[in-house]
């Protein structure tokens, strides 16, 4: 097999400005995992309404339709966003040689970001929410969430786009790539629907703007981050270069069209539906490639799955991005759709791939790189680095199971014509499952938390 | 490890104690078995269906007291009395089984009772004999006899049926008087030509001959008597029902049961006309007919 | 080349969104717009009896909000409605559109149809990706208002097993028994007026659905557009 490994681009010697400006990591990691927090402590109080037992209830801001918009706002555009800029800074100038456009801009985006991220939690709390999937950001905010994305391009493409030769190492396609989606992508999703096109037309780009939000913007970082830090890790380049140009060439032309297949039997022309299904499934095909791509990369070095934590939260993640396309693959036919569409099935499918894939690889960057940008060295605790990921590993396989197996129920309920509260009342053992593995989560997620603030003492103790 | 081990078993066993705490007794009074032909599991499926689906409106002890209750205008059904409006024998007999039964299958249009077509019939009928446990002195008489819905003389015929429409209107302000209580769909002066044809002399009206008279129930309540071409009918305004509606009468309200006194032609002609007034609800045609009606008014001053 | 940084931007990222865009979004976008977008005024031109009826059973508080229930105060609570329907979020666990499958017609009614979506209360859609409750594009004719009255103020008090949350700031709670406010009339005002398209004869039963709207199909657009729900498109 071919093989391409990370380049080492020379560190110019001839300035004085640090190569890679840790505070911009640190701040960044600070600030996401402060929104995970946040949004998983809404998404715990949220679940709680499920049992009838929301624990703030009569609270017009805190009503658990609001918190539910702020749990997901929170994961998407404070959690991930913030720390795959992170995660860009550390890789970025490593990649490629070049440092970022400036420094100021990096305060910048860091400060506006979060302000945004606040802002926009606000205004949906107090009822300015937009009704969009994953785009329920005050209609206001998101013009000034667009110049927020372009000074985001700005700070990395220029570097990307100066590393020197021809042939970039693969997660250089991927960061370039997913600059240019985000902006589009966020474009169109929270202004079609709103301006001009209408009802079902919208419909079709809201299907489009959910899905590319994870295809186009979350999906490519990560997998270019998995890229560059998985060979890093285990010490060992990736096993094929064709395989991962398989990789990225198959996403950037099969992920833009499945859109739609998040409305499928709606009232949107069957042909853009058909379109959409068998992209899906064709997607399948080009996530199995990669993920043999980095299962090769790992053999004769399985040890690392044992004893190094980060490779541990990458590789778990893998399995799980592996488990959820083929899921995709599946529920995306119209046969699965007939049962699963609306159903739990789907919620579990949504915290399976935000969070068992993307969230546990942002785990495993902390757990790298949060040691190393607050300059303690090493973790407070790597006995409590290890509870938590336990604590989150068994709490999401519990929560996925739970829903997947609570969607089937719902589903088959509803095609046989049972009264809906049957439905209901069926659900209710598999929702309080979820709760405790939410709290799992919580608890977990809390132990992180802790160990970071304390690893972060160290290092100014240093 | 072992301390993880044994958190996380808590984890899993948690939840399943909390959901066996739920588990409810049985105690059916058997005192109320003994007045109804059912069986005990029957009744204890019934009743917690009525708890699942019911008690919010109808209230624990099925006087309709529910805590729902107090937001509606058309008052729960208050289960004590035995009572029941839509039935298909004459207003206060018994009802049968089924009578109740469809009332839970269709809902009630305009009143807050939805449809739950979708509960199995098992449900529903347990349903059926666990509510009428809940007055045991009127379910332990026999249930009256069943009126059965006489042949359709208009049926098919165009033409019949408009002339239908027109006899209906002619039996609903001449014989019945159907407007002491509905409001009146002719002018004075056309009614008093309905009453000379059945020998009844010209007499004068009062100024609500155009409005819904308000009237007293046996469960306490005040409720209108509805007019057809602004409210919805409860019982739905398809042919047959309001024949039904129009000869057992409404139980508990002022609504008499016409049945033996109106010869089966009227019945029907009757029902035609109260359709023709009913589906043009919601219509242009509808609004116009009701402005216009509203305006013989000035007829009258 | 194709192992490149401006490649991957240019080519990867904004021509194959932009192929994207075209095939998944222009395409069925130029189908969709063909339709005729209904406009307010034609949306309130008969005002629901609903509403009227809010008029009456509420007249004091009615008087102060709305005036009299004529199409514009219908248009007022109708805009309002959403805006409440969007900022608590009904659409996360309420769902608007009736799919042919999985007996959905049986259980709500007939299916959804593309036309019933093009008019000014759809900029955004409220399509919906979850039911944690029934479906509402079929609510009207389903209950009465005093049922929504009771519900939006308490749910579990009319479905005991309900896990909607109460949403008491839709009322006055001065008085016994708590009146619904402006917001809480355009709330009901817009679940009442869900699907009352297909109910212009108000005098139904509950559950006795109408004839489906793909029978009243009558122009060209709304014909073609059928049949590319329908997937059978020439």
């Amino acid at each position: 097999m071919s093989t391409m490994s990370m380049p080492s681009q020379a560190i110019p010697k001839d300035d004085a400005r640090p190569f890679v400006e840790y505070a911009f990591v640190k701040g960044h990691f600070a600030w996401g995992y402060f929104w995970f927090m946040f949004a998983i402590i809404g998404g715990f109080l949220y679940a709680g309404q499920f049992l009838q037992a929301y624990l703030l209830p009569g609270i017009e801001w805190l009503s658990p339709g609001r918190v539910r918009m702020i749990h997901t706002q929170g994961v998407a555009y404070g959690f991930i966003a913030n720390c795959f800029l992170g995660a860009l800074y550390w890789a970025v100038p490593r990649l490629t040689g070049q440092r970022v456009t400036h420094k100021y801009l990096g305060y910048f985006i860091l400060y506006a970001w979060n302000a945004l991220t606040l802002i926009s939690v606000v205004g949906i709390l107090f009822g300015e929410a937009q009704a969009l999937e994953w785009g329920e950001n005050p209609v206001w905010i998101d013009p000034v969430v667009l110049v927020g994305l372009a000074c985001a391009a700005a700070q990395f493409t220029p570097a990307l786009w100066k590393t020197k030769g021809k042939l970039h190492y693969v997660s250089i396609w991927y960061f370039s790539g997913a600059l240019a989606w985000t902006g589009l992508v966020y474009f169109m999703g929270n202004f079609g629907p709103e301006y001009w096109a209408v009802g079902t037309g919208g419909a079709a780009l809201t299907g489009l703007y959910i899905h590319d939000l994870v295809g186009l913007f979350v999906t490519p970082i990560g997998w270019g981050l998995m890229y560059y830090f998985v060979p890093i890790l285990i010490n060992k380049p990736i096993w094929s270069h064709k395989l991962s140009l398989l990789g990225f060439w198959g996403l950037a032309f099969f992920y833009p069209l499945q859109g739609i297949h998040h409305f499928l039997y709606s009232p949107i022309p069957m042909y853009a539906q058909y379109g959409a299904v068998v992209t899906t499934i064709a997607i399948e095909i080009v996530v199995t490639t990669v993920v043999i791509n980095f299962f090769a990369t790992l053999r004769k070095r399985e040890a690392f799955m044992v004893n190094s934590l980060p490779v541990r939260w990458f590789y778990t993640g893998m399995i799980l991005y592996f488990i959820t396309c083929l899921q995709c693959s599946f529920q995306v036919t119209l046969t699965f759709q007939k049962i699963i569409h609306f159903t739990d099935w789907v919620v579990g499918h949504a915290h399976l791939v935000m969070f068992g894939v993307f969230g546990f690889w942002i785990m495993g960057m902390i757990e790298y790189l949060w040691p190393k940008v607050t300059k303690a060295g090493e973790w407070y605790s790597n006995h409590l680095s290890h509870w938590s990921y336990w604590l989150m590993g068994i709490g999401l396989i519990i929560m996925f199971s739970t829903l997947t197996i609570a969607g089937l129920v719902q589903g088959y309920l509803w095609r046989d014509l049972a009264v809906f509260e049957a439905s209901i009342s069926a659900s209710v053992p598999f929702w309080w499952a979820r709760y405790f593995s939410g709290l799992m989560i919580l608890i977990g997620a809390f132990i992180t938390a802790f160990n970071m603030y304390k690893t972060a003492e160290m290092g100014r103790a240093k | 490890m072992k301390n993880s081990n044994r958190f996380i078993l808590l984890m899993f066993v948690l939840p399943f104690v909390m959901l066996s705490c739920n588990e409810y007794t049985e105690d059916i009074d058997l005192k109320m078995l003994a007045s109804v032909d059912v069986t005990e599991e029957q009744l204890i499926d019934g009743r917690e269906a009525y708890q699942t689906y019911c008690i919010g409106c109808h209230g624990e002890n099925g006087d309709g007291k529910g805590p729902a209750s107090k937001f509606f205008v058309i008052q729960p059904r208050d289960f004590t009395s035995g009572v029941y409006k839509f039935a298909s024998v004459a207003a206060g007999e018994v009802p049968h089984d089924v009578d109740i039964y469809n009332a839970i299958d269709r809902g009630l249009a305009r009143s807050s009772m939805p449809s739950w077509k979708f509960l199995s019939a098992n449900t529903k009928n347990a349903l059926v004999a666990y509510l009428k446990t809940f007055s045991p002195d009127t379910f332990s008489e026999p249930p009256g006899a069943r009126l059965s819905i006489p042949q359709n003389p208009f049926a098919g015929d165009e033409e019949a049926e408009l002339e239908a429409v027109e006899q209906g209107k002619a039996v609903y302000h001449g014989f019945t008087a159907c407007y002491s209580c509905h409001p009146s769909y002719a002018s004075p002066d056309e009614i008093n030509s309905y009453r000379e044809d059945i020998g009844q002399p010209a007499r004068k009206y009062n100024i609500d001959l155009y409005e819904e008279k308000y009237s007293e129930t046996v469960w306490g309540d005040t409720i209108v008597a509805p007019d057809f071409l602004k409210r919805k009918l409860k019982n739905g305004n398809d042919l047959q029902t309001l024949l039904m509606t129009i000869q057992a009468g409404i139980g508990g309200t002022a609504m008499p049961s016409w049945a033996g006194i109106l010869p089966d032609e009227d019945l029907w002609a009757m029902a035609y006309f109260v359709r023709s007034l009913s589906i043009q609800q919601g219509t242009p045609q509808g609004k116009i007919s009701y402005k216009e009606n509203q305006e013989l008014k000035k007829e009258i001053e | 080349m194709f192992e490149n940084a401006k490649t991957a931007f240019l080519f990867g990222g904004i021509f194959m969104f932009v192929v994207a865009y075209l095939w998944e979004g222009y395409l069925p976008l130029s189908h969709l717009n063909e339709m005729k977008v209904e406009t307010m005024e034609e949306l309130t031109a008969d005002v629901l009896p609903e509403f009227e009826e809010l008029a009456e059973v509420y007249p004091k508080e009615f008087k102060e909000y709305y005036g009299e229930p004529t199409s514009e105060a219908m248009a007022e609570a109708l805009i309002l409605g959403k805006k409440v329907y969007t900022q608590e979020a009904c659409w996360h666990c309420h769902s608007q559109f009736i799919r042919p499958v999985s007996n959905e017609a049986t259980r709500y009614g007939p299916v959804s149809l593309a036309k019933e979506y093009s008019n000014e209360m759809n900029y955004p859609h409220l399509f919906g990706t979850r039911r944690v409750g029934p479906d509402l594009i079929r609510e009207n004719g389903k209950h009465s208002n005093d049922w929504h009255v009771a519900h939006f103020y308490n749910p579990q008090m009319v479905v005991p097993v309900s896990v909607m949350p109460a949403y008491v700031w839709l009322y006055d709670e001065t008085v016994d028994p708590p009146v619904p406010n402006k917001k809480g009339m355009a709330i009901i005002t817009y679940v009442q007026w869900l699907g009352s398209w297909l109910n212009k004869d108000g005098n139904k039963l509950n559950n006795t659905g109408k004839a489906p709207l793909a029978d009243e199909i009558e122009t060209e657009t709304d014909k073609k557009l059928a049949e590319l729900q329908n997937g059978d498109s020439k």
